[in-house]
């Protein structure tokens, strides 16, 4: 981290609820014209100044926030959680600021308060992309303090997403156990040994998130297995269908093989993994998965 | 595939502290309408708050669309059939209110409280449409602050906890504050447009009205709101008790009440008199009369010179094109003396007739007067006049503002009762002086005043009302007044008796004391109220040129000078934004102890470089002051984790004591 002094950069721009107090402002001018008062006047003056002053407040509020997106790997398809981290370097803490992105889900993120000089994680549901290389467009922390007349928002620095091809197509039968690897071979061999919930770790497959426990607030938890030992080669050739289809077939078996406990070596055009197992790995095949330049 | 998550939104509710916030902003806007409303409405209207606030409470879906429909439709037909729907702003006044309020039943997220705060605001502006008082601006001002505190509450509740009354009120208050220099540059600069709208402005009107029915103006003389305010030029404080304030000349009566004229009205403007004629005393008066919706103005009796825009008819009343629905201000200037004028035959025969049935007892007095009147020598208007006073005087005639109900023939039953006010004295009087064949008219105006000491002006209330006649003097060819009221029963009964039910206690000097006191403030709260009056009424396109001049501004037209106001009102909010981010702590609390360190190792000849990790720095700085190696380890570590801790506060602490540490060691050492 750069040893330097953040000043966010807060933008402003009006909100619809400013055209709806222009509209009122205008009303109560009409009605000051049509009684001539000068005291309807004057309070119509008075909450057109209110409307002004907030305004610097709305920047005030943002200042000293900063927006920070841990990359997150997902699979096509799915909703992507990505946990957003909002920095509060100043010394009052920053009223009803939420993290927004372009693609977000229906629901958009409740608004959090972050204390002075502390931060607040929030997850954000994305709308599930397609696969490859993405850019989260738009993340951004708004607010809309005091008033709702103006949104303010600060600029996330820019993150990027991979997404995996979505896990589809025949799962990777257990009979087609390779060469044990382990010489032991005691014959603990299946990974449907439940091992109980350890952290979702990046680019892992959100199907066994608890997702109503990440609706609470609590860190993403998934089941995990121990599995037995055995190796594979998951080749591009032994999927079947079109380039998209053998991808996401590839993807299929790469997380049946993790599942299994299996080390699995993976084979694309162009590109070649060697066995090993592990979810580093895992991460490793789904990403040669995602950038795989199909012609 | 797993579902899609669901969150909680944050649309599903308002709070019920922040809804109740709203209510409390609504409740402010409408409480001044409150007696404008139909009877039922103002009870309905809180049920609709306390049910949706129950149900926010106890996080039940507000009511379905069906009730809300219903409950709308309800509310429109009940004020439809209360008359309560009209055309133009005062009378869709209610209708607004019920809508804001039927609003609440549909209440979801931000837009919808916000738009709730901004019609409150309306309402709170259109308060102060008909009366401009200090205290109902002062109170749509406090009603602002409260709409603003509601808004904040809801911003701040939605994502922490909710904040406490005196934080929301106190920031609110303070964002008034600051939005009111701008408030106040647009308030003085912005020239406003002058358009007539072809909007209703409603006919609500006051003070006294264009008939003498003593019923009415026994209404009014219980009111204690001021009529106008007079100050002379020429500063002599007058005897306000003694002024008789002329206002409009009835002629035409059916026995009890006295109107102005309903033929069309044949009086031609009377020529105003040259300036330059100064034969006679003269009194210079500038009234600054409260709106009245009528067209007529009130001077001090009578007048002979008037504003060129006024015209004047025969009985010198005065009238104005445009009814009063501003304050208005004009200078008159009066003489006491009545000048001779020339009666027409028309205008003598309306002045002396009669209404179709009169009371045979009534007739007969008429006749007795003549008679008195012939035997005392002078058997003239003045005679007559002076005998019909005398009979009252011997009668034992009375003043009171509650003669009770009296049925039929007026004058006969006030004549049996002896006992009234203004109204019964001067219509009696006049009735039988136009018996005993003497033109005889009615005047209504005001009479008295009271000398304002701290203003120096005289305040005349609605309570001064009164009413007089005038009777024609053939031999000196002028209308003489005669103030049958004051004649017969004395000025300080009639002063007394207005005051009503304030209790005397002359014994009492505590009490006496006390009285004297709460006149002075009240004198003090009049002054208030004129010059707020003044300075807000006065405040239009005239002034608002005089102040371009002042600040050099005068040759800019229209669009200019609404440009120039716009500018200023955004340099103040950029002048704020300034202040503001002064007030932001600019710097992260570690990296100026840790910059206040690097300063001390600088002045001890190792110098940070501007692009050097604290790592880095430490490692070189440790080789360059190896005896403060155990310093800078100390310093750097406690920065490196007040930096990246999660926990900031404690690490800072650490940082603190270490910067401090290390500073007195130093000085020790």
């Amino acid at each position: 981290m750069p040893d330097r002094q953040i000043t966010s950069r807060v933008r402003l721009r009006p909100s619809w609820n400013s055209i709806r107090l222009g509209v009122v402002l205008a009303a109560m001018a009409m009605a000051a014209i049509n009684y001539q008062s000068n005291a309807a006047w004057l309070l119509t003056f008075l909450v057109a100044g209110i409307a002004g002053a907030s305004v610097p407040h709305a920047r005030r509020n943002l200042l000293g926030i900063e927006v920070a997106a841990t990359p997150a790997d997902a699979f096509a398809g799915e909703p992507i959680a990505l946990p957003v981290v909002l920095r509060n370097r100043g010394l009052v803490s920053v009223v009803a600021v939420a993290p927004t992105a372009d693609v977000m889900l229906a629901a958009p993120t409740p608004a959090t308060t972050v204390p002075a000089s502390g931060e607040a994680q929030v997850t954000l549901l994305l709308a599930p992309r397609r696969r490859g290389r993405c850019r989260v467009a738009g993340l951004r922390a708004t607010s809309s303090f005091p008033f709702g007349l103006v949104d303010a928002l600060v600029r996330a620095p820019e993150t990027d997403l991979i997404v995996y091809p979505s896990p589809i197509g025949v799962t990777l039968a257990r009979d087609r156990a390779p060469v044990p690897v382990d010489a032991t071979g005691d014959g603990q061999r299946s990974g449907d040994d439940f091992a109980g919930h350890r952290r979702h770790l990046s680019g892992e497959s959100q199907r066994h998130v608890d997702w109503k426990a990440v609706a609470r607030g609590r860190p993403m938890l998934v089941k995990s297995y121990t599995g037995g030992g055995g190796e594979c080669r998951l080749r591009w050739d032994d999927a079947v269908g079109d380039d998209e289809g053998r991808l996401s077939q590839l993807a299929r078996w790469v997380l049946d093989a993790e599942s299994y406990g299996w080390h699995y070596g993976l084979e694309l055009p162009g590109t070649s993994i060697d066995p090993d197992g592990g979810p580093a790995h895992r991460q490793r095949c789904l990403r040669a998965l995602a950038l795989q330049v199909v012609t | 595939m797993s579902a899609v998550p669901s969150l909680p939104s944050p649309e599903a509710g308002i709070g019920h502290r922040s809804l109740a916030w709203l209510i409390l902003a609504m409740t402010s806007a409408t409480l001044p309408f409150l007696f404008t409303l139909p009877l039922w409405m103002p009870p309905l209207l809180g049920g609709i708050g306390v049910w949706r606030w129950r149900c926010e409470r106890r996080r039940q879906p507000s009511p379905s669309t069906l009730v809300r429909m219903l409950i709308s439709g309800g509310v429109i037909a009940g004020l439809a059939l209360s008359g309560s729907i009209g055309l133009g702003l005062e009378a869709a006044v209610p209708l607004f209110i019920a809508f804001l309020w039927i609003k609440l039943l549909e209440l979801r997220g931000e837009r919808d409280v916000l738009m709730g705060c901004y019609l409150s605001c309306f309402l709170a502006a259109a308060n102060l449409l008909t009366d401009q008082g200090v205290l109902r601006t002062v109170y749509a001002i406090g009603t602002v602050v409260i709409v603003a505190a509601a808004a904040l509450h809801f911003q701040i509740a939605r994502s922490a906890t909710a904040p406490a009354i005196g934080q929301v009120l106190r920031k609110a208050g303070l964002i008034t504050l600051q939005g009111a220099p701008v408030a106040g540059l647009l308030f003085l600069l912005l020239p406003r447009p002058v358009v007539d709208l072809p909007l209703d402005r409603g006919h609500a009107t006051s003070g006294l009205s264009d008939r003498l029915n003593p019923g009415e103006i026994a209404n009014i003389a219980l009111s204690q709101d001021p009529a106008f305010r007079v100050t002379f030029p020429d500063g002599q404080p007058r005897d306000a008790e003694s002024m008789y304030w002329r206002g409009l000349v009835l002629t035409d009566t059916d026995g009890s009440v006295w109107t102005r004229s309903s033929r069309p009205d044949p009086l031609t403007p009377l020529p105003r008199l040259p300036r330059g004629q100064r034969e006679d005393p003269r009194v210079e008066q500038e009234i600054t009369l409260l709106p009245h919706q009528r067209h007529w103005l009130y001077a001090l009796d009578a007048p002979a010179v008037w504003p060129d825009d006024v015209k004047a008819y025969v009985g010198v009343v005065l009238f104005r094109e445009q009814p009063v629905q501003n304050p208005l201000s004009y200078l008159v200037t009066s003489r006491p003396e009545r000048r001779p004028v020339e009666m027409t035959a028309p205008y003598r025969q309306r002045t002396l007739t009669l209404p179709k049935v009169v009371d045979p007892g009534v007739i007969a007095l008429a006749g007795e007067w003549r008679a008195r009147a012939a035997a005392a020598g002078d058997p003239g208007a003045r005679g007559i006049a002076a005998a019909g006073l005398a009979w009252f005087g011997e009668q034992g005639f009375t003043y009171t503002l509650e003669p009770g109900v009296i049925d039929g023939d007026l004058v006969a039953g006030f004549l049996a009762r002896k006992r009234g006010f203004c109204g019964h004295y001067s219509a009696t009087f006049a009735l039988l002086m136009r018996l005993a064949a003497v033109p005889t008219r009615v005047v209504i105006g005001y009479r008295g005043g009271e000398w304002n000491e701290p203003g120096g002006f005289v305040l005349v209330r609605q309570s001064h009302a009164h009413a007089w006649t005038e009777i024609y003097l053939d031999d000196e060819r002028r209308w003489e007044r005669i103030d049958p009221t004051s004649s017969v029963t004395g000025i300080e009964t009639r002063r007394i008796a207005s005051e009503g039910a304030q209790a005397i206690d002359d014994n009492a000097a505590a009490a006496d004391g006390w009285r004297r006191s709460l006149r002075r403030a009240r004198q003090w709260w009049d002054w208030v109220n004129a010059t707020w009056e003044n300075w807000m009424f006065r405040y239009d396109a005239g002034a608002q040129q005089r102040l371009r001049d002042w600040l050099g501004l005068g040759g800019l037209d229209r669009i200019g000078a609404a440009l120039a106001a716009l500018g200023s009102a955004v340099l103040a909010v950029v002048v704020l934004a300034l202040l503001l981010r002064r007030r932001q702590p600019p710097r992260d609390p570690a990296r100026v102890l840790y910059d206040r360190w690097c300063r001390r190792l600088a002045d001890a000849g190792c110098p940070r470089a501007p692009d050097e990790g604290p790592l880095a720095f430490a490692q070189r700085a440790s080789v360059a002051l190896p005896a403060r190696a155990g310093e800078i380890a100390a310093v750097t570590t406690a920065y490196v984790a007040a930096r990246y801790a999660p926990q900031p506060l404690g690490a800072l602490v650490a940082l603190r004591d270490a910067v401090r540490g290390a500073g007195s060691a130093r000085a020790r050492g």
